[in-house]
């Protein structure tokens, strides 16, 4: 992981006092709210529908025991006792006091966390796979990239009032997990056919209320360059983004306007000017910041370490079969596995966790995973360095403290976004649904039985819940002042990203689970051998699903 | 005369902002001209009267020697969350090599003033706004430290962490 230095800490802790100032600017009546506005949000802070909420980075997902135990800590004195693990690998708070938060920000900034940029219309925290340095299809590690983007884009003078949001995802993998071509700009690391490492580049993707799938903008950009070539398209979308219109004010709208090949040429027209300048990236620095994302202490173990002991657990123990199909992966080193704590058991809102949970997560990360874990997009957690050997013992362990529930991948490890229960910018709740389905497909053999279904649920527009690459998406909308649900189906991200159709008219919150049950239904009567839910529908299309939901009763 | 930060320093404003002037308009004191005002009336540059004034949305990619014709450049924010007049100013310095004073007017905030600077600014008219120039100098001190390149430290941290 990677630790800071002199002047890693000093720039930090000058934003801690920044903070803490134009705080009490604003509490003392010096500092207008809607001036005050940009400069929270850009330190994490939102005024929600019943309190502020403060949103911590977690730069790629990747946290250390030292830093959960300080999440814990803020949890309880700060908080209500839980935080909730955002859709963007990142933590929030839900009930924070305003005049606590530079006191907040001071605790986080110990153990090297903020808040910086994790809101407002400014560079976002960026996102990684959840299988970073593990995955056994991964070419180049992604971490060393992303941190340098993350050191680059904080504080960017340049950059921190530009026309909307901007989000950065890297992967590193075959398989993409981190959502690249549903970002602002998503980077694929890649080596090319002399052995150089660069960067396959998309520009342009989003959800939101107008979803598009990236385009590519550069099909090879060698890692020295990535700085000066992220910075020439930040600059093109600053000066030429719609500032009007805000929901038109994305990038993606902007590539759509001009479209891929115009706005490559502005793009290389503004990196002629910068790229053999000095921010150009030194070999040097590249290796400096892989040295931090080196491999742990691993022992060195054959590759069926462990497997007798599980397998034969598994044998006479079903719930542990279950577990061990459903969440754990397999780890590109022999004799190890990495381990997904489920934040979805029925009746907890996904994603949302305690603060002695918290603490329980340390415990483990410290026994069984060099001290580490990572939060994914999928809401849940990994321990990513686990002894195959230690599984039976952790399990146990996992079970003791709710994380066990073994849905990973399947419908009910479904991506919830806070809604109208937080949020206020929801048409609906979000989280009652997802606790209604949860309750109906409590079968966990008929949810194995179903397989990897990605169910996504938005509580508005703004898509917070991905509910457009959900294979099943729902979303809230305000129907004459009621809350009501559209359905979309077919969504799916990764490598064939594909954006979901709507089904039909939209259905009440009582209506949900009998519809979800009909859709999974039809998905059942119509698979063929080995087929996933999106590969039926892909194959059968849209019309079936719809009659069968839509059927008026006899 | 309204105070001016120049420099870190503080000091009196010379120049009026003339944001619509009426065709004809002849300047008879420093006054800072909207850029397409100087451009379609063909004035004679340089002129100790005429700076320009440039407005967010203007497109200044032409504008190179225009801009170094005049000794002043007042960059103008209608509204604080605009932020294309960053870019500008890092386009002024960067790219058409401009040495003159570079200013930011109009509605900035105080927070904005240190990032104003990183990116060329050089110089903050308060005239209208209501910031104390004496409190917001102290904004420039926010940071001392930045990790990327900037107009105010060309050498971003990674080349000086190497150095070191
Ligand atoms: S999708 Fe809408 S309701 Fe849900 S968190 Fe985002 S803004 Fe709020």
């Amino acid at each position: 992981m990677y630790i800071y230095d002199q002047h890693d800490s000093q720039i930090l802790n000058e934003r801690v006092k920044q903070f803490r100032g134009q705080t009490e600017r604003y509490l003392e009546g010096n500092l207008k709210a809607e001036e005050f506005l940009p400069l929270r949000l850009q330190n994490g802070l939102y005024i929600q529908r019943l309190a502020p909420m403060l949103r911590v980075n977690v730069p790629y997902g990747m946290i250390n025991s030292a830093q959960l135990r300080k999440l814990a800590h803020i949890a309880r004195h700060y908080d209500k006792g839980y935080c909730h693990i955002s859709t963007r690998q990142n933590v929030q708070f839900n009930w924070p006091n305003l005049a606590e938060v530079p006191d907040i920000l001071a605790e986080l900034s110990e153990v090297n966390m903020h808040a910086t940029q994790s809101s407002g219309n400014c560079i976002r925290n960026t996102t990684s796979d959840q299988f970073a340095g593990i995955a056994g299809d991964e070419t180049v590690d992604p971490r060393p990239y992303c941190e340098l983007i993350r050191q680059w884009s904080s504080f960017h003078p340049e950059f921190a009032f530009l026309p909307r949001k901007f989000k950065i995802a890297v992967t590193g993998a075959e398989s993409d997990r981190a959502a690249i071509q549903v970002h602002d700009i998503g980077l694929r690391v890649k080596q090319n056919a002399a052995g150089e490492t660069g960067f396959q580049v998309y520009v342009g993707g989003g959800l939101g209320r107008t979803p598009v799938v990236g385009q590519v903008i550069c099909e090879f950009l060698p890692e020295q360059d990535l700085l000066t070539y992220l910075e020439a398209i930040l600059r093109v979308y600053n000066l030429l983004g719609n500032r009007e219109n805000k929901y038109k004010a994305r990038i993606k709208i902007l590539v759509r306007a001009l479209g891929i090949d115009v706005f490559r040429e502005k793009v290389e027209q503004q990196w002629a000017q910068v790229k053999d300048g000095p921010s150009k990236v030194p070999g040097a620095e590249i290796e400096r910041l892989k040295s931090f994302f080196t491999a742990p202490a691993y022992e060195t173990l054959s590759a069926d370490a462990g497997v007798a002991e599980v397998t034969s657990l598994a044998a006479e123990n079903k719930a542990f079969a279950r577990w061990l199909e459903r969440n754990t992966h397999a780890h590109k080193i022999a004799g190890y596995v990495a381990v997904s704590l489920s934040l979805k058991p029925t009746g907890v809102a996904p994603g949302d966790i305690t603060d002695s949970q918290l603490e329980a997560i340390a415990d483990l990360a410290d026994a069984y995973s060099f001290g580490e874990v990572r939060t994914t997009h999928e809401q849940n957690i990994v321990l990513g360095d686990v002894k195959r050997s230690d599984l039976p013992e952790l399990w146990q362990k996992l079970k003791d403290n709710g994380f066990a529930t073994p849905n990973i991948g399947t419908l009910t490890d479904m991506i919830c976004c806070p809604g109208g229960d937080y949020c206020s910018l929801a048409n609906a709740k979000s989280i009652p649904i997802a606790e209604d389905i949860q309750r109906t497909f409590d079968d966990l053999d008929y949810l194995y039985d179903l397989g990897p279904i990605d169910l996504n649920i938005s509580g508005c527009m703004n898509a917070c819940g991905h509910h457009h690459v959900g294979n099943i998406g729902i979303l809230g909308v305000d129907k004459k002042g009621a809350e009501f649900y559209q359905i979309q189906l077919g969504g799916q991200v990764g490598n064939s990203t594909t954006l979901g159709k709507v089904l039909g008219p939209a259905f009440s919150q009582a209506e949900i689970p009998d519809v979800i049950q009909k859709l999974v239904g039809v998905y059942v009567n119509q698979r063929g051998e080995g087929e996933s839910f999106v590969e039926t529908y892909n194959r059968i299309g849209m019309e079936p699903f719809k009659e069968q939901v839509y059927a008026k009763a006899d | 005369m309204q105070k001016l930060i120049k420099d870190n320093a503080i000091t009196e404003n010379q120049w009026q902002l003339a944001l619509a002037p009426e065709e004809g308009f002849v300047a008879t004191e420093p006054t800072l001209l909207p850029i397409e005002f100087v451009k379609n009336a063909n004035l004679e540059l340089p002129n100790p009267n005429i700076g320009l004034l440039i407005q967010s949305g203007d497109d200044i990619s032409e504008a190179k020697e225009l801009i170094n014709s005049v000794d002043v450049v007042a960059l103008y924010f209608k509204n604080f969350m605009d932020g294309r007049s960053f870019s500008q100013a890092r386009i002024i310095r960067e790219q058409f090599g401009y040495g003159g004073e570079l200013r930011a007017s109009g509605f900035f905030i105080r927070d904005q003033l240190l990032y104003l600077k990183r990116c060329g600014v050089n110089a903050f008219d308060f005239s209208e706004n209501a910031l104390e120039p004496e409190q917001a100098k102290d904004s420039l001190d926010d940071f001392t430290n930045f990790y990327q390149a900037g107009v105010d430290q060309p050498q971003p941290l990674y080349r000086r962490r190497l150095e070191s």
